[in-house]
């Protein structure tokens, strides 16, 4: 324990020593990490709106002029039933042309065709599970062929689109954070390797009065992990006020939008993550850094 | 115990740096190695640190032989040898006390421990007045005492200086010499590579001569 306070204690010292450069890595580091903070929060939003899009999927069932009561009933019935439906909503005739004057400021438009052409239908929501679009289109065709229904109505495509696009960001964002990654890497690997280039006459004084290779390379080490640690934080305090600045401008407009909850900033999960990886990739960059220095001046 | 047996070490290709070495140092010795630049003291002293691997030959200290000794063996050598070097080699951004600590933080003693073994060496060469000090502000003379005791600071069985005189005027020099004389009483074995006549000429001790890599004289002096 006391050596590792020993290590520590190294640690800050080339951090202090290397001060300058220090400070325009740790900016570097932070706004390349800022910036895969920015896609997260990206992905992290466009994912909850996917989400509540979801949970709204529903499509509407027409049903045909004059049907019997007994029939509705019987759809309603079926619909109830159905383990895969959350909820339908019976719209009768007047209730759509109500919905419909609503919507719309021309009121006469109906009035002049003279008798109410709506139909009326059931507005079913689909349980999350069952969402997929290939379960959605056997639910709907099933109810397509059932007794009284004239028509059965679904956005399908929009949902499918919306899904891809989730998906495409999902690969995206594997390619960004492994790019972001290796950038955040070699500009610690690279950091480090200037500090110990710096320090290289001490370094060879410890070897000669009998350090090992892994007492020289521990604080080295420590140094690109709280590199990676202090950076991930800073990129995380930097990303949270410009997510409060552009939540201030567009978060209104967003919730305008509809079914949406407004701009929603990372988990504590993703923050834990992101910190995490930070101090992994410094400590991983100086590794590798130190142990390809350390091979080098071995074979010097 | 030191001994070597027919050790030859060349630089390059070509240059035979040692050449067929054999001598036994006994424990508790003090040694001059002496000759001309050139003549192969310090790789002498090197190839006994593992500083340099010797090409040919057998180097038994305390009865283990190092010219067997992988690369990651080398540091728990050097912990139990001393080496004072001519360039006192001190890390200039540590005080006097952290320098002299360094040996005992790289085996992982305790503070206390620390303390008490750097309080006591720095007494033995005299300079504990500085110890809160750093390098630059010190003399020549000064360095060289502090980096004598950093090599002791392990309590080595064996104490090796390459020019530890070097740097230093006659009157300081006299003064490490007889600081290293000390440390021999006490027990280590001492080893001390110099080029400077006034040393061994004024202090009664084994003189090993090297030319061109090899030994032409081994004895006391006349």
């Amino acid at each position: 324990m006391r050596q590792f306070f020993y290590h520590l204690k190294s640690a800050l010292e080339n951090i202090k020593i290397n001060q300058t450069m220090g400070f325009f890595s740790l900016i570097s580091l932070s706004l390349t990490l800022m910036l895969f903070g920015a896609f997260l929060v990206f992905y992290n939003n466009v994912q909850g709106f996917v989400q509540t899009m979801r949970e709204s999927v529903q499509f509407s069932v027409y049903l045909k002029e004059g049907i019997d009561q007994n029939l509705i009933k019987d759809v309603k019935k079926t619909l109830s039933n159905d383990s895969r439906i959350l909820s339908s909503t019976y719209i009768s005739k007047d209730a759509a042309l109500k919905i419909f004057n609503q919507s719309f400021q021309d009121k006469t438009l109906i009035e002049r065709l003279g008798e109410n052409p709506l139909p009326a239908s059931f507005e079913v929501v689909v349980k999350s599970a069952f969402q997929e679009s290939d379960i959605l289109e056997k639910i709907i065709s099933e109810y397509k062929v059932f007794p009284g229904v004239d028509e059965v109505q679904y956005g399908s495509e929009w949902l499918e689109n919306l899904n891809n696009f989730l998906k495409l960001l999902q690969i995206i964002g594997v390619g960004i954070g492994g790019f972001l990654g290796v950038t955040v890497m070699t500009n610690i690997a690279n950091t480090v390797r200037l500090h110990f280039y710096n320090r290289q006459d001490e370094i060879e004084i410890m070897k000669l009065i009998g350090a090992t290779h892994g007492f020289i390379k521990i604080p080295f080490f420590i140094e690109g992990f709280l590199m990676g640690a202090i950076s991930s934080v800073v990129s995380i305090l930097f990303l949270f006020l410009i997510f409060e600045y552009t939540k201030g401008r567009i978060g209104g407009f967003l919730v305008a939008m509809g079914s949406f909850q407004g701009l929603q900033f990372l988990s504590p999960n993703m923050l834990g993550g992101l910190v995490l990886a930070g101090c992994a990739l410094g400590g991983i960059g100086s590794f590798i850094s130190l142990n390809h220095l350390l091979r080098l001046r071995h074979s010097e | 115990m030191i001994q070597m047996f027919h050790v030859s070490k060349y630089y390059r290709k070509d240059f035979l740096a040692l050449d067929d070495i054999n001598l036994k140092i006994e424990k508790g010795e003090f040694v001059f190695v002496t000759g001309s630049s050139g003549a192969g003291k310090s790789t002498l002293l090197k190839v006994l640190f593992c500083e340099e691997r010797a090409d040919q030959g057998q180097i038994l200290i305390g009865g283990k032989n190092v010219s067997r000794l992988r690369e990651r063996q080398i540091p728990f050598l050097r912990r139990n040898i001393g080496f004072v070097f001519q360039d006192f080699k001190l890390i200039q951004r540590k005080t006097v006390f952290d320098n002299v600590a360094l040996p005992l933080e790289i085996i992982g003693a305790s503070r206390n421990e620390i303390k008490k073994r750097v309080h006591e060496v720095l007494k033995m060469v005299r300079i504990e007045h500085r110890q809160g000090q750093r390098p630059a502000f010190l003399s020549g003379g000064e360095q060289q005492r502090v980096a004598i005791a950093r090599a002791l600071v392990n309590r080595p069985a064996i104490l090796l200086a390459d020019e530890p005189t070097g740097n230093l005027d006659q009157d300081l020099a006299l003064d490490i010499v007889d600081l290293l004389r000390n440390i021999q009483t006490a027990g280590t074995t001492v080893v001390v590579a110099t080029h400077a006549r006034q040393l061994f000429s004024k202090i009664s001790r084994r003189r090993l001569v090297l030319q061109n890599g090899k030994i032409i004289s081994d004895g006391l002096p006349e």
